[in-house]
């Protein structure tokens, strides 16, 4: 049985720990927010841009950019997105998952990553990827400039290392209790069904010409998609570590409540002990007199 | 008969409605879209896009960016761009002398006379506005 000092050691304890997970809470819903607005302000270019290419994809046809060619053979290249650090519930564990895998169903255990995070980037290595660039510490107020070298990687794993599909993995924000991992090809570029897109004849008139447009608007439309992941990312993450120091917090409240009470129990028995000792012991002193 | 347009920043939607009619600088000059146009696929150098319905007259600088026409719907789409109301004539003009400055340290730069050509643009919208808002 605990003596009542090392009940209330434990209370004290407990008691600091709640008072960071606490602090975490706020910190996280604060950055929340504002990544939350970001994603949102995002979103419409990202889709856009995915549309261009995916109207491109349909209806160009004066020069096929090799984004646009189904390939059969070559390995895969995944692009993760995950955060740095942890304390946000299965948010990297999920995408994790989801994304290995597709990669292992698709292009076995030896396939290549570009990896944007501290959490992918440890498991890449632990899994033994080839890793052809990673990159950590991305920050809050992310923008294209930051992205780029790691966008390039992927691009020329395809372009020039005849790369078969690059992939795109990240946590979608769709509230602050969800966060859905998502895996979606990003080159070659899907093709859409025929009631989708535009319905219009014939092909575009291309400034200054179709391959130069083509060459420069593909790796844009990556780019986007790597940004837009890394926004989403970021809202997810500051959501799934808010709702994690939330609950941490709340559990921290329920081992309090329950430690005082054993403390308070362990206390008034040895009140009690005292007492009957007292007790037990004028008695015998009453006795003995008699 | 109008068109639909919508201008896009990577950080923020910046227009979107309908329109008579629209002009911006494409890879091969200056271009103009009334509703009906064949469809186009080009990117924009640094620079304003006009889009006009009935009376109105809206601007929008963009540092770059792809446009597309289609028969029901255009859009254009750039990393960087803001409406030129919210241009300011002082910070571009700082803007450029810190390009040139950095273009004349770097003059084979490519990094160096891109940053400098979008400068150039801005303080020419900027101006452009100026006159805007005094007439």
């Amino acid at each position: 049985m605990a003596t009542l000092r090392d009940i209330r050691r434990h209370i004290r304890a407990i008691r600091n720990i709640e008072q960071i997970t606490r602090a975490m809470q706020m910190v996280a819903a604060a950055k929340m927010r504002r990544a939350q607005a970001r994603v949102a302000a995002g979103r419409p270019y990202a889709a856009a841009m995915e549309e261009m290419v995916a109207d491109v994809a349909k209806i160009g046809k004066e020069y096929r950019h090799p984004f646009l060619l189904p390939r059969e053979e070559g390995p895969g290249v995944l692009i993760l997105v995950t955060s740095d650090r942890g304390l946000a519930g299965s948010l990297n564990v999920n995408t994790l998952r989801a994304a290995h895998s597709y990669m292992l169903r698709n292009f076995g255990p030896r396939y290549q990553v570009v990896a944007l995070g501290r959490k992918g980037l440890e498991f890449s290595r632990r899994v033994q990827l080839q890793i052809l660039h990673h990159r950590v510490g991305i920050s809050d107020q992310v923008g294209p400039e930051e992205l780029r070298p790691s966008v390039e990687a992927a691009v020329s794993a395809f372009l020039e290392g005849g790369a078969r599909e690059v992939v795109l993995a990240y946590p979608r924000f769709r509230n602050l209790l969800s966060q859905v991992p998502t895996v979606k090809v990003l080159v070659p570029v899907p093709p859409r069904s025929e009631a989708e897109g535009p319905h219009t004849e014939g092909d575009y008139i291309y400034e200054p010409d179709a391959r130069a447009v083509l060459e420069r608007l593909m790796p844009a439309y990556v780019e986007s998609e790597v940004l837009h992941a890394v926004r989403e990312l970021q809202a997810s993450f500051y959501s799934a570590q808010m709702v994690a120091m939330r609950n941490a917090s709340s559990a921290a409240g329920d081992v309090i409540r329950e430690l005082s009470l054993t403390a308070n129990k362990v206390r008034q028995a040895g009140i009690t002990r005292e007492l009957m000792e007292i007790i037990g012991g004028a008695e015998a002193l009453q006795a003995a007199r008699r | 008969m109008a068109i639909r347009v919508r201008v896009l920043a990577s950080d923020q939607p910046l227009l979107e409605g309908e329109a008579d009619f629209l002009t911006f600088r494409g890879a091969d000059g200056d271009l103009g879209v009334l509703p009906q146009h064949a469809p186009l696929l080009t990117w924009l150098k640094p620079g304003e896009v006009m889009v006009r319905q009935g009376e109105g007259e809206r601007y929008v600088f963009l540092e770059g960016g792809f446009l597309e026409v289609l028969p029901d719907l255009v859009t254009v789409a750039a990393e960087r761009g803001q409406l030129s109301s919210a241009l300011g004539l002082e910070a571009a003009e700082e803007d450029l002398k810190a390009a040139q400055d950095r273009a004349s340290r770097d003059p084979e730069g490519l990094a160096a006379a891109q940053l400098l050509e979008v400068a150039q643009a801005r303080v020419a919208a900027a101006q452009l506005q100026r006159r805007r808002e005094r007439d």
